[in-house]
């Protein structure tokens, strides 16, 4: 899977989810969507539920392997939630 | 009609947990490192080493559903400290600490998406009396214990119950190599000076996996009479 695939990916779990993961009705989501922290759109219980189910989405696509926990992810400096296009370039690496 | 995942199947504790649930019409997953022991058309064995996280990872993508945890598998060392083997403490934390936390995340993970789930830890009661002569043994165990503690707490939130049972002497593989004396020393000095059997165990097991237990979680139940 590319990035492009990946973005899709998220935007499309996030929009299918939107009750479910409080986020606003007037968001827009979009590439640059900030997911998690100062402005993010989740907070941390829906955040876990985001990566778990991008990994098992994934996975089901033919990484059955695929980790995307990494003790780096969660630092706050470096931390791949800052967008929807910073996640999946995280991820479309981890998939190299 | 549930499906237990099972560590260990292949003998002692594992093995009876999965021939009960068998017969009580629940489907079972088991994991051992040998092949399996167990000829029945609801069970799925997968035969791999547990502290082989990758092989773990690839046997668990084929899962779909799991309702039970049950960390069974594990190994003991009973050693004077002054005489255990370099890298022993390393292999037991591996088995008994870090494939069972591996199983629990992957299984958590699995188990989110029905919203509910029951995670089961196999421990000892030699961590409450802590025993001489186990101290990797009770180290490795402490540590499995505080992992139920913790994971209670991350996971009550997705409808997941953490919950650990403290056996006190079972006659299994693990202690087979334990003089007499000290048996019945033990024995001795516990409430309940009897055998645990498989039969106990599942007991608990009843109770903590029951639609009602909900509020049950992150707790040691011991058993033999044992105080935490």
């Amino acid at each position: 899977m590319n990035t492009e695939e990946i973005m899709s990916l998220i935007r499309e779990y996030l929009e299918e989810h939107r009750d479910f993961l409080n986020i606003r009705p007037d968001v827009q989501l979009t590439n640059d969507t900030v997911l998690y922290g100062k402005d993010g759109i989740l907070d941390s219980l829906h955040l876990i539920h985001l990566v778990v189910e991008v990994e098992r989405k994934v996975r089901n696509k033919g990484y059955p392997n695929l980790q995307l926990v990494d003790p780096k992810a969660f630092s706050f400096h470096q931390s791949p939630f800052r967008s929807i296009q910073i996640f999946s370039t995280y991820i479309s690496e981890r998939l190299q | 009609m549930k499906t237990f995942l099972i560590t260990g199947t292949s003998r002692g504790l594992g093995h009876e947990l999965a021939k009960h649930y068998l017969s009580e019409g629940h489907e079972v997953i088991g994991f051992s490192r040998s092949s399996s022991t167990i000829n029945h058309s609801r069970y799925r064995h997968f035969e791999a080493d547990i502290t082989d996280l990758d092989k773990v990872l690839s046997c668990l993508s084929t899962v779909k559903k799991v309702d039970v945890l049950v960390n069974s598998a594990g190994m003991a060392s009973m050693n004077s400290l002054l005489l255990s083997a370099p890298g022993s403490l390393r292999k037991m934390l591996q088995l008994n600490v870090e494939a069972p936390a591996f199983l629990i995340q992957e299984t958590a993970k699995i188990m989110m998406t029905a919203k509910k789930g029951r995670i089961i830890n196999i421990s000892t009661v030699a961590t409450s009396l802590t025993l001489s002569g186990e101290s990797h043994y009770i180290v490795s165990k402490a540590a499995l214990e505080k992992l139920t503690e913790t994971a209670s707490r991350e996971l009550y939130q997705f409808g997941i119950t953490v919950n650990t049972i403290g056996l006190s002497l079972m006659q299994t593989d693990l202690i087979k190599s334990v003089p007499e004396e000290k048996i019945n020393n033990i024995l001795s000095g516990l409430t309940v000076k009897e055998w645990v059997k498989p039969q106990d165990v599942i007991n608990v097991i009843d109770f903590l996996t029951a639609d009602s237990s909900g509020q049950i979680t992150g707790q040691q139940i011991n058993l033999g009479g044992v105080c935490r």
